[in-house]
């Protein structure tokens, strides 16, 4: 018997009733987060629900911009053996032509992160999930690669990881054969920080909590009328525009 | 009878290969030097057997709490695990999850338990934006 | 009531094992396939972000259909009470069930992770029709099993047991097959895709495949034997073969009539039998001429007794399988509308097309090939074939 097993034995004693006495103090401990300055070490609430608004008029590039801070930030779209059409793609930049006004707008399409998310509605083993503060994710560790939630986004929002990737982004965990798409950039708002296609147009986006009266974002919604892409689903999605 | 007592010793004689193999094991590869070390040598040879032996069940509780909770402390992070463990990239030289003396690997590949995940993490800590240009 | 002697098949070893080696062949070529996809990744396949459901979901969601429908004999026989399908409910189940075997397992192989098999048992999300579904394809083995033995036993217990098994299998397959066509069903985003029609179209479906496949294994076996298939048996088999493509054809009618007319669906109906190249051509073609219109003339023409039993079930295959094509496929190929109001619109990597590569193909044969394999072993070493109807 080696020392360090020894030692394993009482290590496994002692941690045994530390995890009982701090899991005992930490139950009741479910501290509410103030929307904006997030310390790390508390879990989301429900009280909070994250949401964005994209002034389209305001977009001078049609959201190439934010799309490309996307990009960068998680390092999705350059997969080297996949297919245009295979390739990662957590945002991309939709333009249309309105049939009576001719007017002609783009703006960046993302995961819409719905209140009712069909995704979460089909996923088989609940990989794919709202978070209580309304960030709709996909948890890979139990995702098993079906697709049957890029089927049901009515979005398109969602890609699948069709090779081996290398050298991900430490904060943006990606890997094949599962599913993934636009995460609002939760690691930035756990840090209480803002997403970074966010930040990428920052005069064009505000970013927010909607569940809350008095933020920018709810005040903005309010006062002018802000849309949802196929807000014949009811989806209430928490991802709004203004022009389209 | 005599085929039975043919398999008996067949079976006895692969259990006792297979527990030689097992004292064998307690003798552990050599790991990559991490790039903090700690203060005292107990506090090492704790940090050492309780990873040891739970390292995994620490990981996926805390993974839990990250994915679901959004509780990102340091503490029992993979990142910082790798960040520890793993030379950060230089232009001569990268450790990979592919490569046996990764970390993680040395073990792993001796033991031959197969672990994913770095199909989605970085098995590397990130290289600061001013040393990545040449 | 006559009673039947049951045996099993008689062929010479010689041509059994090179049945068996022949299947085995394909099997090691779908597991090399399998291999280089998982380790790979789907870049191989022809798959991608807009069509995520290839060739092997079709193979797979056919051979499941059909598993269902191949059971019907069996039903026929106990719950309907028609003793002339009930030498033949043995061969039925076991059919019925190597058949949901071949396709759940290319589903299965098919997933990005199909490493983690055992996470889709341990969690569990009930709002998922995805979740029903593995649930009620367990439930099939156990319950045709059950059944299967309840038909095959002699205690007592089996045969008390025999007409509630017959009865619960009937209910499941019908929820079964129900199910799998929920699964397209419950998508809001697709229009081609309505709940209303999906369920019964299925079902529909199932049986008339279902039936055709049996009725082309039976009629191999017998031949295998050199034995001749009952008339009997040969023209109830046709006569249901004909009900049911009629009632494929008037559900499928009513369905692009609903979709069309009154649920506004026109663009994606005019897309998947008009503008959609190889997938229309697979709708008028397979699924109606060969699937539907050739096999009733052939079932009803007298002129053509030889054979046409066999033809027409090749051909109701042939047409269920590009149904299905057309149904998982063209159902994605119409690209989704962000904007249902603008003229034109533009977005990222949204190419949309799909043929399938070689490994999805080599997966999909061999889904059919382990339903063979298992059968063909069934059949030698279980009494399964009457011996004397
Ligand atoms: S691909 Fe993953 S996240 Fe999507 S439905 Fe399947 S298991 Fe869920």
């Amino acid at each position: 018997m080696t020392n360090v097993n020894l030692i394993d034995r009482y290590r496994r004693k002692f941690l045994g009733g530390i995890a009982a006495a701090t899991g005992a103090a930490l139950a009741p401990g479910i501290l509410l987060r103030e929307a904006g300055a997030n310390p790390h070490d508390q879990a989301v609430s429900n009280k909070v629900r994250w949401g964005m608004l994209i002034d389209t008029n305001k977009l001078k590039d049609g959201g190439d911009a934010m799309v490309a801070a996307c990009k960068k930030e998680h390092g999705w779209g350059d997969e080297p053996n996949s297919k245009p059409e295979q390739q990662g793609q957590w945002a991309r930049k939709v333009t249309f032509q309105d049939k009576a006004s001719d007017h002609k707008v783009s703006l960046p399409v993302m995961c819409q992160h719905c209140e009712e998310p069909p995704c979460v509605d089909v996923c088989p083993t609940g990989a794919s999930f709202k978070r209580d503060d309304g960030i709709v994710l996909v948890d890979k560790h139990i995702c098993i690669g079906c697709r049957y939630c890029m089927t049901a986004c009515p979005y398109n929002a969602r890609s699948f990881v069709h090779e081996n990737l290398e050298n991900q982004k430490p904060h943006s965990p990606r890997g094949i054969g599962t599913v993934e798409s636009c995460n609002l950039c939760v690691h930035r708002v756990d840090a209480g920080k803002q997403p970074a296609c966010v930040e990428a147009a920052a005069d064009a986006v505000i970013f927010g909590d909607l569940n809350d009266p008095s933020s920018t974002i709810s005040k903005s919604l309010k006062k002018y009328e802000a849309q949802q892409i196929r807000a014949d689903l009811g989806l209430n999605t928490g991802v709004r525009y203004w022009g389209i | 009878m005599t085929k039975w007592r043919y398999l008996l010793a067949l079976m006895l004689s692969l259990l006792l290969l297979a527990c030689s193999h097992e004292q064998e094991s307690t003798l552990t590869p050599t790991l990559m030097a991490a790039q903090k070390q700690f203060e005292t040598v107990e506090q090492r040879d704790l940090h050492i057997a309780e990873m040891r032996t739970n390292h995994m069940n620490l990981l996926k509780h805390k993974r839990d709490r990250t994915v679901y909770q959004g509780i990102r402390t340091p503490k029992h992070s993979l990142n910082g695990c790798i960040d520890c463990h793993v030379p950060v990239p230089t232009v001569n030289k990268t450790v990979k999850h592919t490569d046996s003396e990764h970390f993680c690997m040395t073990c792993h590949v001796e033991l031959a338990v197969k672990i994913d995940c770095f199909q989605c993490h970085a098995d590397r800590p990130p290289v600061s934006e001013k040393a990545v240009k040449p | 009531m006559q009673r039947t002697d049951f045996h099993e098949i008689e062929i010479s070893s010689r041509r059994f094992y090179s049945i068996l080696v022949t299947l085995a062949g394909v099997l090691v070529a779908a597991a090399y396939a399998f291999f280089y996809m998982e380790s790979q990744g789907h870049f191989v396949t022809g798959m991608n972000n807009q069509v995520v459901w290839g060739l092997p979901h079709v193979v797979a969601i056919f051979l499941i259909v059909t598993a269902s429908g191949a059971a019907n004999v069996a039903s026929l026989g106990s719950v309907f009470n028609k003793p002339a399908y009930q030498p033949y409910g043995r061969i039925s189940l076991v059919l019925a069930m190597s058949l949901l075997l071949g396709g759940l397992l290319v589903i299965l192989l098919d997933l990005g992770h199909a490493d983690r098999l055992i996470i889709a048992m341990t969690h569990f999300n009930f709002d998922s029709v995805f979740a029903w579904n593995i649930l009620l394809y367990s439930g099939f083995f156990v319950i045709m099993g059950l059944y299967l033995w309840s038909i095959m036993d002699r205690t007592a217990t089996a045969k008390r047991c025999y007409q509630p098994l017959a009865y619960l299998g009937f209910v499941w397959r019908f929820i079964l097959t129900a199910g799998t066509g929920s699964i397209f069903g419950v998508l809001v985003a697709r229009e081609y895709y309505d709940i209303l029609m999906m369920a019964p179209l299925f079902i529909a479906s199932s049986y008339l495949i279902g039936t055709a496949c049996f009725s082309l294994v039976l009629l191999l076996l017998y031949k295998l034997e050199g034995r001749q298939l009952s008339e009997v048996i040969k023209s109830r088999l046709a006569i249901s073969l004909c009900l049911c493509i009629v009632v494929v054809t008037l559900i499928e009618l009513a369905r692009h009539l609903l979709n069309y007319f009154i649920m506004g669906y026109t663009a994606v109906e005019v897309f998947v039998l008009r503008d959609a190249g190889a997938v229309t051509l697979m709708f008028w073609l397979g699924q109606v001429v060969i699937g539907l219109v050739l096999p009733i003339i052939l079932l009803y023409l007298p002129s053509v007794k030889r054979s046409r039993l066999a033809i027409a079930s090749t051909l109701i295959m042939l047409g269920g399988l590009c149904q299905l094509y057309v149904i998982i496929i063209g159902g994605q190929l119409q690209p989704l509308r962000l904007f249902p109001n603008a003229v034109t619109e533009t977005s990222g990597n949204l190419d949309i097309a799909y043929s399938a590569s070689l490994p999805e193909l080599m997966l999909s044969l061999g889904g059919v090939a382990i339903t063979l394999f298992v059968f063909t072993i069934a059949v030698k070493v279980l009494r399964l074939t009457p011996a004397n109807s």
